[in-house]
């Protein structure tokens, strides 16, 4: 049997994923303290790839890797060319337009300076509505407006409480983010029995994990 | 220059290709060549022999070469042979079955061009200026330099079969990225034996390794988008969300439209409507709403006899919309996306009302060249 290959994002998303393949039976291969990047579960000849969130769609894409489970952050963002075939339902929380109280978004003819880590989304997202310039940054986007570098930040907001240390407020929410699990468009069709099993087993640890019964 | 070394040559005669070996001496190549092939001509016209991993030609157009294999022909040149005897047979096979070539033009007319494509992204394509500060473009597609000039004697023959083996140019992040296409277009009164044909090719060409080749109809989500009352937008969204196989997404999207039980029962279902057409027969059969669909099943159905390798998809969607009836994708599994696209379309002049049925393909050339001697186990 060919090994099913999945690319699984570090950090945020890696506990919970590895909970609900503990629940769907999949066992739990992922060491999370390892310093290593490859895990095999030999019992169901399935690899994992442990990647940075941002790289988990270039493995799918790429065809590296078969499947992947990633923010849906990063697949809007990076719009690769991937299956989305389930939203996992956790790991939730949104996008939002930030700024000082009272800051006006729809500002007409007049350029709206907008700091963001996603210059895509935020694109998009205002395409028909206002004029925009855009200004990329790496990390703490909250220091942009205080500073004066920007009007309001586009960004992932989980609790909202870096955004309220900072003095500022969610003007807009824009969409509700979740982990997805992707996949690779020739491997949908060659190792499509596999993937649908497992999608199956994901399905159930993740209605386990969501304290639901299956009976 | 004249070897010691044993090699196989390949000489070109007057007429045609010939190979021979050599012996331990060059001396004896050139005896084996003097009573072979025309010795006074070959031998006393002033013949040479190159060296080893270089083509020659001599005053009289002799060519002298050493043969694939060679130890010493260069890497890079030996991979630019085999691709070019790789595209050759694939132009050899359809010009087997009447297909002519069609050269596009390099340059395509922006304005015309924008026009005629508002949903291609404006920084894919890359702009030149001529002399005349007349803005053009590096061919971005071959579909409007075919449309431009092939349509018109199709239109005026009433049929036209053409295929091209060319390059197209698009913008992306690393530069200007040259895409090879090699493609075939059949324009005319297309009927299910055109469409055979067309298939039958598409496996011809793909069957060196294992591969599927998945068709649908753009028929069955037009019949389905006829039970429901959709805008353009609506109907984009779901669309996309099909695209992306995003089931839940789309489920949550028809739990809070107003759509029929039944609709919703079928975009329910439309993930599980691909594979093996058998398998999924009576699941199809309950998906059918009106005559439209169970005409694009019933099609689908059909064409799925020709070979094992091809597997039905009626979620199939293609980013361009053009498509009018069946479309089909072919896919290696080494490679990360299909290697093989078309369909069936028709093709609406610029200056009348006129239409023409049109079906073709197009190929990756540099993927499917890539996977022609890989060996599978």
């Amino acid at each position: 049997m060919k090994w099913l290959i999945i690319a699984v994002a570090k950090g945020r998303l890696e506990d919970e994923v590895k909970k609900i393949l503990a629940q769907a039976g999949l066992g739990n291969v992922i060491d999370s303290d390892s310093r290593k990047l490859i895990f095999e579960d030999d019992k169901n000849r399935i690899r994992y790839l442990v990647v940075k969130p941002v790289d988990v769609a270039t493995y799918v894409e790429s065809g590296v890797a078969d499947l992947g489970f990633v923010g849906k952050d990063v697949l809007l963002e990076q719009e690769k060319d991937v299956y989305e075939l389930m939203d996992l339902e956790f790991g939730k929380c949104i996008f939002a337009a930030a700024g000082f109280p009272n800051t006006l978004i729809d500002k007409g003819e007049e350029p709206l300076r907008i700091a963001t880590k996603y210059p895509n989304i935020t694109t998009n997202y205002f395409q028909d509505r206002q004029k925009i310039e855009l200004i990329y940054l790496n990390g703490s986007v909250e220091l942009a407006p205080i500073v004066g570098l920007s009007d309001i930040i586009v960004d992932l907001v989980e609790t909202g409480s870096t955004i309220k240390a900072n003095g500022l407020v969610i003007l807009e929410e824009m969409m509700t983010i979740s982990a997805r699990v992707i996949s690779n468009r020739v491997s949908y069709r060659f190792q499509n029995d596999r993937i649908q099993q497992f999608l199956d087993e994901v399905k159930k640890g993740k209605m386990v994990y969501a304290g639901n019964s299956i009976n | 220059m004249i070897t010691r070394r044993r090699h196989n040559y390949v000489f070109r005669t007057h007429d045609k290709w010939v190979t021979t070996s050599s012996s331990t001496q060059g001396l004896n190549l050139w005896t084996k060549i003097d009573r072979r092939y025309k010795p006074s001509s070959c031998y006393e016209k002033g013949a040479c022999v190159v060296p080893e991993g270089h083509t020659g030609i001599n005053l009289y157009g002799l060519f002298i070469f050493p043969e694939r294999g060679s130890e010493k022909v260069n890497g890079k040149l030996l991979q630019a042979l085999k691709s070019y005897e790789y595209k050759r047979k694939m132009e050899d096979y359809v010009i087997d079955r009447g297909y002519i070539p069609f050269e596009p033009k390099v340059f395509e007319e922006f304005e015309h061009f924008a026009i005629q494509n508002p949903r291609l992204p404006r920084e894919e394509l890359v702009v030149l200026l001529s002399g005349k500060q007349q803005i053009l473009l590096l061919r971005p597609d071959i579909t409007s330099a075919l449309l431009k000039e092939i349509y018109p004697i199709a239109l005026k023959e009433e049929k036209c079969k053409i295929f091209y083996q060319s390059i197209v140019y698009r913008n992306n992040e690393e530069g200007i990225k040259e895409i090879n296409q090699f493609g075939i277009e059949n324009f005319g009164e297309i009927n299910e034996s055109t469409e055979i044909e067309i298939i039958v090719m598409a496996i011809d060409l793909l069957n060196k390794q294992p591969f599927i080749l998945e068709i649908g109809h753009t028929g069955f989500l037009e019949g389905l988008f006829k039970e429901c009352d959709l805008s353009k937008e609506q109907k984009n969204l779901v669309k996309r969300l099909i695209y992306l196989k995003n089931s839940d997404e789309l489920k949550i999207w028809s739990e809070k439209t107003i759509l029929s039980k039944e609709v919703k029962r079928v975009l329910n279902e439309l993930f599980n409507l691909q594979g093996k057409g058998k398998e999924i027969s009576s699941l199809l059969t309950s998906c059918i709403l009106n005559k439209q669909m169970d005409e694009a099943v019933d099609k689908i159905l059909r064409l799925q006899e020709i070979s094992p390798n091809i597997h039905v998809d009626f979620s199939i969607i293609n980013e361009l919309d053009y498509y009018d009836g069946i479309v089909f994708k072919g896919y290696y599994d080494r490679l990360n996306k299909e290697v093989l696209r078309g369909g069936r379309y028709k093709v609406i002049s610029e200056d009348s009302e006129k239409t023409m049925e049109a079906i073709g393909f197009s190929i990756d050339t540099n993927a499917w060249i890539e996977c022609q001697e890989v060996s599978y186990k």
